[in-house]
């Protein structure tokens, strides 16, 4: 899908309009910067607290923006860090939410 | 309108709860259980919220805390379990806190958010909004 499609799609199942839901998704990439930033220290310092409340919060953030591509990944590193799971599998979802990130960024700046 | 506090840490969870309640609701918003206590306790004696949405995983003051402390705030004024402010649990847990009902919640729901859930479980707790 291209970008008009995507918020298409997402802003009508949101019930709001297309261009409102742009302006959200858009004007949220700074925390969420932020969040991956402290995410990737916490992973680097194996800080499974820090590791569980940076994923958390960016899962419930882009699975309401209806960007899975990036909850899925949030919610996998969530549950690891929640039993204190394997670290490389958490680096392993991270470069995939960290990649996707970048490229939904990208397609809306 | 319905006047709701929106109590989440995640800016967009709030612009985006925000932007679906527009037409139905004034909605202020805090970003964790101090300012959301900082809130009700500022707006209780001029126009009191009809109903909190609030997130549990917060800084500071989380959802849990706040609804320990906003219980027993009512409490204090006399006012009995249930007949407080509605609360209702917004989260991205795969299950609702148990504790958040234990701590005086009155409902959840999950994300991600359903735009017409999310209103029909605000008018089954206060009706229909009224005009504006």
């Amino acid at each position: 899908m291209n970008l008009d499609e995507i918020v298409k799609k997402n802003s009508q199942e949101l019930h709001i309009p297309p261009e409102t839901y742009s302006k959200i998704i858009t004007i949220s990439f700074p925390q969420s910067e932020q969040d991956i930033n402290e995410l990737e220290s916490a992973i680097k310092n194996t800080d499974y607290d820090v590791i569980k409340s940076m994923a958390h919060r960016l899962k419930g953030v882009y699975a309401n923006l209806r960007i899975t591509e990036i909850s899925v990944p949030a919610e996998e590193i969530d549950e690891l860090a929640k039993v204190k799971g394997d670290i490389e599998k958490i680096k392993d979802f991270f470069n995939q939410l960290n990649k996707k990130f970048k490229e939904v960024q990208e397609m809306f700046e | 309108m319905w006047k709701i506090l929106i109590v989440d840490d995640a800016f967009a969870n709030r612009q985006l709860i925000l932007e679906i309640l527009k037409e139905v609701a004034q909605c202020d918003v805090a970003s964790n259980g101090k300012e959301a206590i900082e809130a009700v306790n500022y707006a209780r004696d001029k126009d009191a919220y009809d109903l909190i949405l609030l997130d549990i995983a917060m800084p500071e003051v989380n959802g849990l805390e706040f609804l320990h402390l906003l219980r027993e705030t009512e409490k204090n004024a006399g006012i009995d379990l249930g007949e407080g402010v509605p609360v209702i649990m917004v989260t991205a847990h795969k299950k609702p806190f148990i504790e958040a009902f234990n701590e005086g919640c009155d409902d959840y729901i999950l994300k991600p958010i359903d735009a017409g859930k999310l209103i029909q479980k605000i008018k089954d707790k206060l009706g229909d909004p009224k005009s504006a």
